[in-house]
């Protein structure tokens, strides 16, 4: 028997050397390359985080920056939270309303930051959202929203004792908004 | 910001007072750990502290110093006792965060074949980890408002420990000036089922053995020998040492202001020791601190229970006796001498230990001709030290030193490093049995996230601030 010689084509490309995965790749873009080239896929962007977790010798801090101030002590909140738990359950939760009075902007967000601590330390329930309805530089009312803690359930990571006035700051920043720093006691 | 160190001694550099300061700073280190203070805040932090009123001495670090908050980890500073202050921030969130050590009559050989049934026996029997408390315990007020007056001392008549055990604790386990009406209703309610718990980070019971022994004349009179099994318990006073610190801040800022005291870093907050906050402070602290005391004794009584259960045996007869309890986070008020002159001052420990020598009439009796006990843990998966106080720790740091091996990676750096490693595993390849509740907290105390203790009492040693006795290894470790 002998083998057929097809006569050479020089109109489909060659495939070259691959592998299954890539076999897929040529085909489709021999295929159908000009409709995907013409399709823009546009990359999934991750909304950015408000808050970055600082590294501490000892314990953690927390920088937020935001547009507003009730913005950034909601960032510095989610910060907390994170800290606490890094996959914490959605749900509603219930919602308890908060007053704070403090002296100025910074000592009025290690407060603020304390009342949703101590939820988790003296209620035990965890906090899932926070809501700011009212703020200056000297007071908040807002909404801390839990659910019950189960230690099982949320998977803390580790104990925070407190929140500290080390290196506190909050601050305005012209043109840019507000940028608050904290650290906590781990 | 880096600052400018001189070496006056070999292990002791001078900060020289500068700006703000109204004192110099001491610090004891080698030159490597001076090396690694400057890339930190640590060094900042002794400048701030030596910037308070009243300040006696310098503001004085050990050589596990690194960065805390306020203070710096491994600080001491003495306070007039008239004209100084008093600050939370030099002593923490978890007020008598301490360390005690047992030690026993059964040798390495004989527990190695029971190590992993006590370890689990052990991590049974002390709640440990997040939020750990204990539903066989709930504390009405008025028991615990009695805890909160007399420490140790009430868990022992309570049957939960021996009365030779308070000859063998630092203030003999109970702090004088202790007043629980200056304790919120939430800082009780925090303390009301967590009697008897470890908690969680840095917090562990340890089965550990007498490695070497460097001084047989002290390791002797201390009742040591080579193998035999130990137990070191570090804990605290638990959420209610934390809410007696968060409840003090603001009074103090607010106090600070009112008393004209400029502070470079809030958490510096204080005030004077002779004001109406700083009594009320200094009698929270000190309830809050026997409340530690207490806590450190239920957890003895848990030890010897789990060791009788084991080892089917009367605990007595193991003879788990304690060498000696202290303080790692306190502030008290102490006589020394200064220039000849007997001074009371308030003396701030934050990570650091008290170390009085032979002869000293606060040194306990049984200790007398030795000096006081000093225990230095170090890592989970090195060694730990005991070490005895000295005369130069009198002279010249208010008889402090070091109170452990002290952090060298941050939470998130030893996290790094611990990422996709085994580290029980890697334990108990070194025969380390490994029980904790957290996988977190594995990470975050991973050997190397510490210094090498080893050099930080060699430190102590060389500048005469303590006296090595033995080195004891691990052999179990229960975490939070």
């Amino acid at each position: 028997m002998t083998l057929q010689k097809y006569p050479a084509d020089n109109h489909t490309p060659k495939p070259p050397f691959f592998s299954r995965q890539e076999w897929v790749k040529w085909y489709t873009d021999a295929k159908f390359g000009e409709a995907l080239r013409s399709v823009k896929i546009q990359p999934t962007k991750r909304k950015p985080l408000p808050f970055r977790l600082l590294e501490h010798t000892a314990d953690i801090g927390i920088e937020a920056t935001a547009g507003n101030l009730a913005e950034l002590f909601v960032a510095c909140a989610e910060g907390l939270q994170q800290i606490l738990c890094s996959h914490p359950v959605q749900s509603t939760g219930e919602g308890h309303p908060i007053r704070i009075r403090a002296y100025d902007s910074e000592e009025l967000l290690v407060v603020w930051l304390a009342k949703i601590l101590g939820f988790v330390t003296r209620r035990d329930l965890f906090p899932l959202r926070f809501q700011i309805e009212q703020i200056d530089e000297t007071h908040l009312d807002g909404i801390i929203f839990t659910e019950p803690l189960t230690l099982k359930h949320h998977r803390l990571n580790g104990e925070i004792k407190g929140v500290t006035y080390h290196q506190l700051t909050v601050e305005e920043i012209p043109k840019k908004g507000w940028r608050a720093q904290v650290y906590l006691d781990l | 910001m880096k600052h400018r160190l001189e070496e006056i001694a070999p292990g002791r550099w001078h900060l020289p007072r500068r700006g703000a300061m109204r004192t110099d700073g001491l610090i004891f280190a080698d030159h490597a750990m001076v090396k690694e203070l400057q890339q930190q805040e640590a060094l900042s932090q002794v400048a701030n502290v030596a910037t308070l009123p009243g300040i006696v001495g310098p503001a004085i670090a050990m050589p596990d110093i690194h960065w805390g908050y306020g203070f710096p980890i491994g600080g001491v500073a003495a306070f007039d006792a008239q004209e100084g202050v008093i600050s939370p921030g030099g002593v923490g969130y978890d007020i008598n965060c301490g360390v005690r050590l047992l030690r026993s009559n059964i040798e390495v050989e004989a527990l190695r074949p029971q190590l992993k049934r006590l370890a689990d026996d052990l991590f049974r029997a002390v709640p440990s980890g997040v939020g750990a408390h204990r539903s066989d315990m709930q504390l009405n007020d008025k028991t615990l408002k009695r805890v909160l007056e007399e420490g140790a001392g009430w868990a022992i008549r309570q049957g939960y420990g021996r009365e030779g055990d308070l000859e063998h604790c630092e203030a003999y386990g109970t702090i004088d000036g202790a007043d629980p009406e200056r304790l919120s209703s939430q800082a009780l309610e925090r303390g009301k089922n967590q009697l008897g718990t470890l908690g969680s980070g840095n917090h562990f019971v340890e089965i550990g053995y007498v490695e070497t022994i460097a001084d047989t004349h002290a390791g002797a009179a201390l009742g040591l020998f080579p193998g035999q099994v130990t137990v070191s318990i570090h804990s605290g006073s638990r959420g209610l040492g934390y809410q007696v610190c968060e409840d003090a801040l603001p009074p103090m800022l607010a106090a600070s202001r009112r008393y004209g005291i400029e502070l470079p870093d809030r958490q510096l907050c204080c005030a004077p020791l002779s004001s109406p906050e700083g009594k009320g402070y200094l009698g929270a602290m000190n309830a809050a601190a026997n409340f530690a005391f207490a806590n450190r004794q239920f957890i003895t009584d848990q030890v010897r229970q789990s060791f009788a259960r084991v080892f089917s045996q009367p605990e007595a007869a193991m003879r788990l006796n304690l060498i000696y309890d202290l303080c790692h986070n306190i502030a008290r008020m102490e006589k020394h001498q200064i220039n000849g002159v007997q001074r009371r001052l308030c003396v701030h420990r934050k990570g650091a230990s008290r170390a009085y020598p032979p002869g000293h009439p606060e040194t306990p009796a049984a200790y007398r001709s030795l000096g006081q006990p000093v225990v230095v843990p170090g890592d989970m998966g090195r060694y730990s030290y005991l070490l005895l106080g000295t005369a130069g720790a009198l002279q010249e740091s208010f008889a402090s030193t070091c109170h452990g091996a002290g952090r060298r990676l941050s939470r998130q750096a030893a996290k790094r490093a611990a990422r996709g490693r085994n580290i029980p595993g890697e334990l108990a390849a070194q025969g380390i049995e490994l029980r904790t509740t957290g996988r977190e907290t594995i990470a975050e105390e991973i050997p190397e996230a510490y210094k090498d203790v080893r050099e930080v009492v060699g430190v102590m040693e060389q500048a005469g601030l303590g006296r090595i006795v033995a080195r004891l290894r691990p052999l179990a470790v229960i975490k939070g």
